[in-house]
């Protein structure tokens, strides 16, 4: 199962936390300044690691399609950048810890736990698992006062990267982001839309982070984010609750009319998806839906884009020839269809 | 890092001059760089600037206009033996070469890192190697500790039990 097919909590408003690590490994340069042959030399020594503990599952990305590797991407086991990369790479993954490893990212190591829902604790021990793993074989990259040593010194220190992703329709609406973000600057934490921002595609989705990495503990760098979460979901409920009279019907009419698009298109665009899909999951938290789930739209959000859309699903009997375009966009109308059925 | 110049604004450019066969390495604020460098046509020397931004359009080349007649040239000498980055390297691409460039380049970095993240310390997880140590250390020091106060209040027994022990940990067992 993916880490976006569990149950998952707050799920409301949060759909996925994850905790990144950065480690590197003291003997080899960096991304740049790495041969080939360094770059395989690490591969072997990591991957090796893995090879007998049950539950792992490692691909040398060389070994996948461009489109395979975007697919990953789009699931949030990998970053664009490694799924771009032409350099060696090899991705580790346990899908019942929902972790993933990637070998010669940016950093030599970028270890990763995703969680369905909001899970702080959760994903921070998944990762630190991996962590201990790695550290009990290989020497990290570390220096007393700085940390763990990473590429980019904007990570120096605990080399670590909190994110919920949040979805924040009403916030959106009642035109707060905004003031959300500076407010969040303040106290080294940023706010970024996934999808872009303020337009219809956007799908009212964020990124909230940690932008400190020096001079802060994990478990204080957890505690902030955490803290300040549960503020936002706080609010975004309350804008919530408060949509009354024919605020409210209006808002629940664009969801049963999402649904049935979501049910009967036959072509259906990323950015249309991504509109339909925020109308929908604020419906759902407005009015009980008895076949919808919060777990079920959140797997579309991900296996409806472009990579994983064209992978997953056969081109229909006389189609061949039409645009790529039009052969994703009927292939999307199709699982999301089938997802409800 | 303070301009070395004026010592009053934070040094964004960097500079090493030639002069009779002697080098003179210098940071300076963007002020200073201007008056230095009054033809000002060339960009200069950025220092590793948390704007990261690439700036080196020239090549080597612009070095060459600044401080009129002494003919600068940039540092060129001091490499990372680990992965052969300069600094300049560095102040390019805004990321280190290798992990040793955060030792060998720890003067020239320390200004962009306080830019960066202010002037904290890391407090957070440690490597299981060093784990150990800066225990043994803590606990060496405990026990070191406890032989003086041993000592002081004349009981011997205890003395002679905690020195063993900290021959033990000194002696790595
Ligand atoms: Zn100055
Ligand atoms: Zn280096």
């Amino acid at each position: 199962m993916y880490w976006y097919q569990k149950k998952g909590n707050e799920k409301d408003v949060v759909v996925s936390t994850r905790v990144r690590l950065a480690r590197n490994l003291a003997d080899y340069p960096f991304e740049g300044r790495l041969t080939p042959a360094k770059a395989e030399e690490i591969i072997r020594k990591v991957t090796s690691l893995f090879e007998k503990e049950a539950g792992y599952e490692i691909r040398n990305m060389a070994d996948l399609s461009h489109l395979q590797a975007l697919s990953l991407c789009e699931r949030h086991y990998i970053s664009p950048e490694f799924a771009e990369k032409s350099t060696p790479r090899a991705l580790i993954t346990q899908n019942e810890r929902d972790t993933a490893l990637m070998v010669c990212e940016e950093d030599h190591l970028r270890i990763q736990c995703i969680k369905n829902g909001l899970a702080i604790e959760d994903a921070y021990v998944g990762a630190t698992e991996i962590d201990d793993l790695l550290d009990e074989h290989l020497e990290y990259a570390y220096d007393e006062k700085l940390g763990y040593l990473t590429h980019c010194p904007t990570n120096l220190g605990t080399a670590m990267r909190v994110s919920v992703m949040m979805f924040l329709p009403a916030i959106t609406m009642a035109g707060q982001i905004e003031p959300l973000k500076l407010q969040l600057q303040k106290i080294g934490l940023a706010v970024r839309g996934l999808y872009g921002e303020g337009s219809d595609a956007s799908g009212c989705l964020y990124q909230i982070s940690n932008q400190v990495t020096l001079g802060i503990t994990e478990e204080g760098t957890l505690k902030k984010v955490r803290e300040i979460v549960s503020q936002i979901a706080e609010q975004e409920r309350r804008l919530r609750q408060s949509v009354q009279g024919a605020a409210f019907y209006k808002l629940i009419d664009r969801a049963s009319r999402a649904e049935g698009v979501f049910r009967h298109a036959r072509l259906l665009s990323s950015e249309e998806f991504l509109k339909l899909y925020a109308d929908l999951r604020l419906g759902l938290s407005l009015e009980e839906n008895g076949h919808l789930t919060y777990e079920m739209l959140d797997s579309l959000l991900f296996e409806a884009m472009p990579a994983t859309v064209s992978i997953g699903t056969k081109s229909e009997e006389g189609t061949q020839d039409l645009p790529e375009e039009y052969k994703r966009d009927l292939a999307r109308a199709r699982t999301v269809a089938a997802a409800l059925a | 890092m303070l301009c070395q110049n004026c010592k009053k604004n934070h040094a964004t450019y960097y500079y090493e001059e030639t002069i009779n066969g002697k080098k003179r390495s210098m940071a300076l604020c963007s002020v200073c760089a201007k008056k230095l460098n009054p033809e000002g046509e060339h960009p200069l020397d950025s220092l590793f600037s948390s704007a990261f931004e690439s700036f080196d359009p020239f090549g080597g080349q612009l070095y060459s206009s600044l401080f009129g007649k002494s003919a600068p040239t940039v540092t060129a000498d001091k490499k990372c033996p680990l992965c052969g980055a300069q600094y300049r390297d560095l102040a390019k691409s805004g990321k280190a070469g290798c992990p040793k460039c955060y030792e060998i380049f720890e003067e020239e970095l320390a200004g962009t890192l306080r830019s960066i993240h202010g002037n904290p310390t890391h407090i957070g997880r440690t490597p299981k190697r060093l784990r150990a140590q800066s225990q043994k250390r803590a606990e060496l020091e405990a026990l070191k500790k406890d032989l003086q106060a041993a000592i002081a209040a004349e009981e011997f027994e205890k003395a002679a039990s905690l020195r063993d022990r900290i021959r033990t940990l000194e002696s790595g067992k």
